[in-house]
């Protein structure tokens, strides 16, 4: 997908705080209608980074281009490109939903007929419409991120920005949004989604950036990280009957690395693990060994961000 | 333009549901100006009660009622009534039915028809404001006395003659019976006070301009802190315009804040501002004043509690020195001269020139110097509080 003309490209950013060094010559190109996920533990530099690519800070060095453009403080042409969902709930408590969605919607140019019909495609995509006119300090804590994220959703942008946008959020409300984004992208918006929880960036992004320290350390796919380790799929079968002449057989297999059994217990070092198990089970069936368990193991991007910075990913 | 517009609209709807904006820019000012109006006299409607004891009689002393103690009645400030003797008065002044008494002993007139000394006596009251004027009007009148004594004499001296001493008398009675030489006249634009409720109602509608003013760029910060101004920024706006935005709040609240006192204050307490249009820049230029001047403490404040902390300091401060507690007729001459820094004293000042009778040319002096200061300081706080919106 990056091949495709990039929709956002950031290069060289750099960005200091007195003497500590918060970004230190990141860059990576997003293309339309992909998502590309930010990787890193908090204090990562992940915030300082999308905070420089929408425009909200000066930056030390490097420079943004969204949609062509180039961004910075005062650049309001490319910004109309931007939707920005910050981390923490960016809305007036002491207004509506409505008023909120309206006055957001003509700062971003929108005005009479469009207006009220965005706002009202967004009440209704947030699951909100009954409460437009409802102050939002008297929402719970899921509709306010709903609403949150609507906002940045009003203008329809070529990009997505959102910062951590499922941090203290339910289940629940955590699951919708991970759809909602998803959705969005299938739609054909780029995305650029941080987060410290790997599990949300396997599950949305088509490519990641592990970040720590204001570096990228790797990008890529999630099999193209996890090529980085080194490490193979593991598959752990429990079974009875013939498992020696079984394990014999799966050994020969291609793409099989190493097949050992001790104690009624196969276990395999095999690539691309998923694709191959179907493979596996008829070939063990077939040559007398009963599959009582099965257990696939492969290796993820904490084992990815451990191998890189040497340290955990969670905070 | 239009962002600047759209954000001031939206600040000033959520301003219109905060009750707290209210108070401050409307209902605390009102409040005070009718409590300072009540509570502290006007001097303009300053008067008092003396009982007068005569036990002289004599020409003098009909001289001395005839002429100053009468003086005080026409001109309003004194009701004087006479008392039968020293004893009676000093009750009277007791009782609180007169604020002080004065006593022509026996023999007052003889004694300075014949040269000798002579005495008067004030016997004063709780109120030493009455009192006071009491003694200042005879120790005036001891001096014409004097001075008309030392003119006899000298002229009488000239001839080589002694003086008689009814000769003495009859020409000092003749001579203060002479109007004075030397008329004071009174210039209405020299001598300029407000009445104390227009007074009290510009210096509150002054002192709170600030806190109102402050609605608007203070809420730079809390959008700051609230990270709703991150979101502005994200959208197509630049930074100048949410600036201008919240200064916009700022001044508009500071207009109608200021409007609103002049208008509570004329039809709920009966003040007097003068020429509306006047009165109408001279409200334009203080809400400018207001409004810079909150924008620079903005500027170097890092949270909207110390912005509000700072600007509550330099309000008070500012009409401490500028006579929004008292005025500055009554402080020490080094405070007068250091109020010209305060916008509150030029604006009290104009005020009080439309209060004799002054139009929009007498006031233009101050309407420039408050424009001055607003534009200045509004410049150094934007410079500032750029910063706040881009770091």
């Amino acid at each position: 997908m990056a091949e495709l003309e990039p929709l956002l490209a950031c290069r060289d950013l750099r960005k200091r705080y007195g003497q500590r060094t918060a970004v230190d010559g990141i860059s990576f190109v997003i293309a339309p209608g992909e998502t590309y996920g930010l990787l890193g533990p908090n204090g990562a530099g992940k915030t300082t980074t999308i905070s420089m690519i929408c425009g909200l800070l000066r930056r030390d060095g490097g420079e943004v281009f969204v949609a062509g453009r180039p961004v910075d403080v005062g650049a309001t042409e490319a910004k109309a490109s931007i939707g920005y969902v910050p981390q923490d709930l960016a809305i007036y408590p002491d207004l509506t939903a409505r008023e909120n969605l309206r006055f957001f919607g003509r700062l971003q140019r929108l005005g009479g007929r469009e207006l009220d019909q965005r706002v009202d495609e967004i009440l209704a995509m947030t699951d909100l419409a009954d409460r437009a006119k409802d102050r939002v300090d008297s929402f719970s804590g899921g509709m306010k991120r709903r609403l949150n994220i609507g906002i940045g959703l009003l203008h329809r942008p070529a990009l997505l920005v959102l910062d951590e946008p499922t941090v203290g959020v339910d289940p629940q409300s955590r699951n919708a949004i991970l759809s909602n984004v998803a959705d969005l992208s299938r739609e054909g918006m780029a995305v650029l989604y941080t987060t410290h929880y790997m599990e949300e960036a396997e599950r949305l992004c088509d490519r990641i950036g592990i970040i720590d320290e204001g570096v990228i350390k790797a990008e890529g796919t999630r099999r193209e990280l996890v090529a980085l380790v080194g490490k193979k799929d593991r598959i752990e079968l429990v079974a009875s009957g013939a498992v020696g002449p079984a394990t014999e057989a799966l050994a020969g297999l291609d793409l099989v690395e190493e097949a050992t059994s001790a104690d009624g217990r196969i276990e395999l070092v095999v690539d691309q693990a998923r694709n191959l198990l179907p493979h596996i089970l008829e070939t063990a069936a077939a040559h007398g060994a009963v599959i009582k368990s099965v257990e696939v193991i492969e290796p993820d991007l904490e084992a990815v961000f451990l191998h890189l910075t040497g340290k955990a990913l969670r905070d | 333009m239009r962002a600047a517009m759209v954000i001031a609209a939206k600040d000033l709807r959520q301003k219109i549901g905060d009750r707290s904006a209210l108070m401050v820019a409307v209902l605390a000012p009102l409040g005070l100006a009718f409590l300072f109006s009540v509570m502290i006299p006007s001097e303009e409607g300053f008067h008092t009660h003396y009982a007068i004891v005569d036990l002289d009689g004599g020409p003098i002393a009909q001289g001395l009622r005839a002429g100053p103690l009468q003086g005080l009645a026409d001109a309003g400030v004194a009701t004087i009534t006479a008392a039968d003797s020293e004893a009676a008065a000093r009750a009277q002044v007791d009782a609180g039915d007169v604020e002080a008494a004065i006593v022509i002993p026996t023999g007052f007139s003889e004694a300075i028809q014949t040269g000798q000394p002579a005495q008067l006596l004030v016997i004063g009251g709780p109120s030493a404001l009455s009192t006071e004027i009491a003694r200042t009007v005879l120790t005036g009148f001891g001096s014409e006395v004097t001075a008309v004594q030392v003119g006899v004499r000298a002229a009488l001296g000239a001839t080589g003659s002694a003086p008689e001493p009814a000769l003495l008398g009859r020409l000092a009675q003749d001579a203060l019976a002479l109007p004075p030489p030397i008329v004071v006249a009174s210039d209405p634009t020299a001598d300029r006070q407000a009445s104390s409720t227009t007074y009290y109602g510009a210096s509150m509608a002054v002192l709170f301009v600030f806190f109102a003013a402050q609605f608007g760029v203070v809420g730079l910060l809390a959008e700051r802190r609230t990270g709703t101004l991150a979101r502005m920024l994200a959208s197509p706006v630049g930074p100048g315009a949410i600036l201008l935005g919240k200064v916009l709040v700022s001044l508009i609240l500071a207009v109608v804040s200021m409007s609103v006192m002049v208008l509570a204050t004329t039809v709920l307490l009966g003040a007097s501002w003068g020429d509306p249009v006047a009165v109408t820049g001279l409200v334009l230029a203080v809400s400018i004043a207001a409004t810079g001047i909150a924008t620079l403490v903005v500027g170097f404040a890092r949270t909207e509690e110390q912005a509000g902390g700072a600007i509550a300091i330099v309000a008070l401060t500012l009409a401490v020195l500028g006579g929004s507690f008292f005025p500055l007729s009554q402080a020490p001459e080094g405070l007068a001269s250091l109020s010209l820094i305060t916008p509150h004293s030029w604006f009290i000042r104009g005020i009080n020139d439309l209060a004799a009778g002054g139009g929009i040319q007498t006031v233009a002096g101050s309407i420039l110097v408050l424009l001055a200061v607003g534009l200045v300081s509004g410049a150094l706080g934007l410079a500032r509080a750029r910063r706040v919106v881009t770091p």
